[in-house]
């Protein structure tokens, strides 16, 4: 039960990613929407470590607050998918019969839409914002968690522990809660580590489409977005932000490897 | 017999996953946004043309009523007027066609050149220097941001090696190959026009690159796992017993048996493709439905996006029962019982 050093590695890069997002208001050099027309377009330098943008704002600053609301919505898009995700999944696996087969259908035929087109529709139907676009990335990654909650609930359905239960007039609801998720868990946590991972990378792609948070609010991808004019004129304004994002799946994606051997 | 089963539920399922296309995109245009008139007039809109807008789209009917006559315009390919551009949405989308379609069929064909030789290498020299390499190129390609890759690309090969072509789909001083499909590769090498075959091809280079990382990324991931599953298997080691080559028992014995999940994932890959165009398209400034339907969220043309959203289903649901029949060609368990 130990984790590589490269796991551990991920787990730090996460940990100060999300230190950053807490602390961003105290640590930053400048607010995030100071604007300095005396400094714009200013390449990195000890007063703007990661340089200013078109209106002279802190780069570093940005990407510090803009940590809180890239992380805080792949942080919520997962717990839209898991939590829903788990609870239908691990009912339909236990329940069976007429209500398996329809939530299956359901997510099967939501499992055959293009899911990011989808939700990028449905983003700009509810109006662009950050919200809607968590909500959006959000009820379409449930679908994924459901077909393996139920794979993993229809396996534990058949073990003595709960046939045991089940002879001893445990309910439905109390197995799931007493001997279902516990079991479901760990799969559980691999599959969100690497949703994690996608879903900052999808709701930072819909913020620089412009369909996320909107301006002059800091996001990563946002910022990246915002930077785009500017790529051949400025390099460090794309850079550092779309860095971030990189860094924060990445990190993601080596801990679910890692996670996943574990639990093997 | 288990496959045979999947095939066909999921042929029986077609009709149902068309409903639900529909159900999904009807919802998504009437029913979440506040006021869908609203929304088609545009936010300067007067409130004249709100109701007149209103009217026309009979929003104020049932909404069982409203759902027959959408799926009565969508049989009949209507998708409404482009608030940008007045022209009907259907013939827009087609006109943008081509060049997408040319973008994600190369990114298509780099995914499988590249992700499945590398998903193979790495399996074979599992733990060593192939497979450690294949392995950060894969874990990079689905952690980069596909959006900052592509302007990453730009600013080096455009920026400062200064070999990357401006944008467009060809060199201004390029006459474009007469239309026979739309893909200027495959026009220009039907009447052997190398000149604007060179040209396509090096406007093309970048963005299917940018487009292609992420799917290489899970291809060699998921070659990689099925072929190191595959050398296990008893088939192998007897093909091995026997002493037949090693060449002969990778690619005739272990590679077609690994491949099987790579088609059905190549299928759901084809989603990430066209919203990956959508969001690098602009970055390349190539004049894709990409950029197109990009403008349309700009500029909150919503007929386009709603439009676009459902080409994109019924295209994907296509290429899904596509891949369901490659699948059966490719497995003779599946052939011989479907």
């Amino acid at each position: 039960m130990k984790l590589q050093p490269i796991a551990l590695g991920a787990c730090a890069v996460l940990v100060l990613l999300s230190l950053a997002a807490i602390a961003a208001p105290w640590i930053s050099p400048y607010p995030p929407d100071a604007m300095d027309l005396q400094a714009i377009l200013r390449p990195p330098s000890s007063a703007h470590w990661a340089g200013t943008d078109e209106l002279g704002r802190d780069i570093f600053s940005r990407l510090l607050h803009g940590a809180r609301p890239s992380l805080l919505s792949a942080v919520a898009i997962v717990a839209i998918g898991a939590t829903v995700g788990m609870a239908a999944g691990c009912f339909s696996g236990l329940v069976g019969g007429i209500v398996d087969s329809a939530i299956m259908r359901l997510v099967d035929m939501m499992l055959a839409l293009p899911g990011l087109v989808i939700a990028m529709a449905l983003t700009a139907a509810l109006g662009p914002s950050l919200v809607n676009a968590v909500i959006a990335l959000g009820i379409l990654s449930i679908p994924g968690y459901v077909r393996l909650a139920r794979g993993l609930a229809l396996a534990l359905r058949e073990r003595e522990f709960v046939q045991a239960a089940r002879a001893m007039g445990a309910g439905t609801i109390f197995i799931a809660r007493r001997h279902i998720a516990p079991n479901v868990a760990p799969a559980m946590l691999v599959y969100a580590s690497f949703h994690f991972g996608g879903a900052l990378l999808a709701s930072s792609a819909l913020s620089f489409i412009g369909l996320g948070m909107q301006p002059p609010h800091a996001e990563w991808g946002a910022m990246v977005g915002g930077g785009r004019e500017y790529v051949l004129a400025a390099w460090w304004y794309v850079t550092f932000p779309g860095l971030v994002v990189a860094l924060g799946a990445l990190s993601a994606n080596i801990l679910g490897d890692a996670l996943r051997d574990l639990a093997d | 017999m288990r496959l045979a089963g999947v095939l066909v539920r999921r042929l029986a399922m077609l009709p149902l996953v068309l409903l639900g296309v529909v159900l999904v995109t009807f919802f998504i245009s009437r029913v979440a946004p506040g006021d869908p008139a609203q929304l088609v007039a545009g936010p300067r809109a007067s409130p004249e043309a709100v109701a007149e807008i209103r009217e026309r789209l009979n929003l104020d009917a049932p909404l069982l009523e409203q759902f027959t006559a959408y799926v009565g315009a969508l049989a009949r390919g209507d998708l409404g007027q482009s608030i940008m551009s007045d022209r009907p949405v259907a013939e827009e989308i087609f006109s943008y066609m081509p060049a997408t379609l040319e973008l994600m069929l190369s990114a298509f064909f780099l995914t499988v050149l590249v992700g499945v030789p590398l998903g193979v290498l790495t399996a074979l020299y599992r733990d060593r220097l192939p497979d450690i390499g294949g392995r950060v190129v894969a874990i990079a390609g689905i952690s980069i941001p596909t959006f900052w890759l592509g302007l990453l690309l730009l600013l080096l090969f455009y920026s400062v090696l200064g070999i990357a072509p401006g944008a467009g789909r060809l060199d201004s001083s390029v006459v474009a190959p007469p239309t026979q499909t739309g893909l200027y590769v495959v026009d220009s090498l039907i009447v052997g026009d190398w000149t604007a075959l060179s040209s396509a091809l090096r406007h093309l280079a970048l963005p299917a690159l940018t487009l292609a990382a992420a799917s290489v990324g899970v291809v060699v991931r998921l070659v990689r796992g099925s072929m190191i599953e595959v050398l296990t298997q008893d088939y192998v080691r007897t093909a091995r017993a026997f002493g037949l080559p090693k060449r002969q028992i990778i690619l005739q014995y272990a590679l077609p048996n690994a491949l099987v999940p790579f088609v059905t994932v190549m299928g759901l890959e084809l989603s990430s493709l066209l919203f990956g165009s959508v969001v690098i398209e602009s970055v390349f400034g190539w004049p894709g439905l990409g950029s197109f339907v990009l403008a349309a969220i700009l500029n909150l043309d919503f007929p386009v996006i709603m439009g676009f959203a459902v080409i994109a289903s019924f295209a994907f649901v296509a290429a899904n029962l596509l891949v369901d029949l490659l699948y059966m060609a490719l497995d003779p368990r599946v052939r011989g019982l479907a």
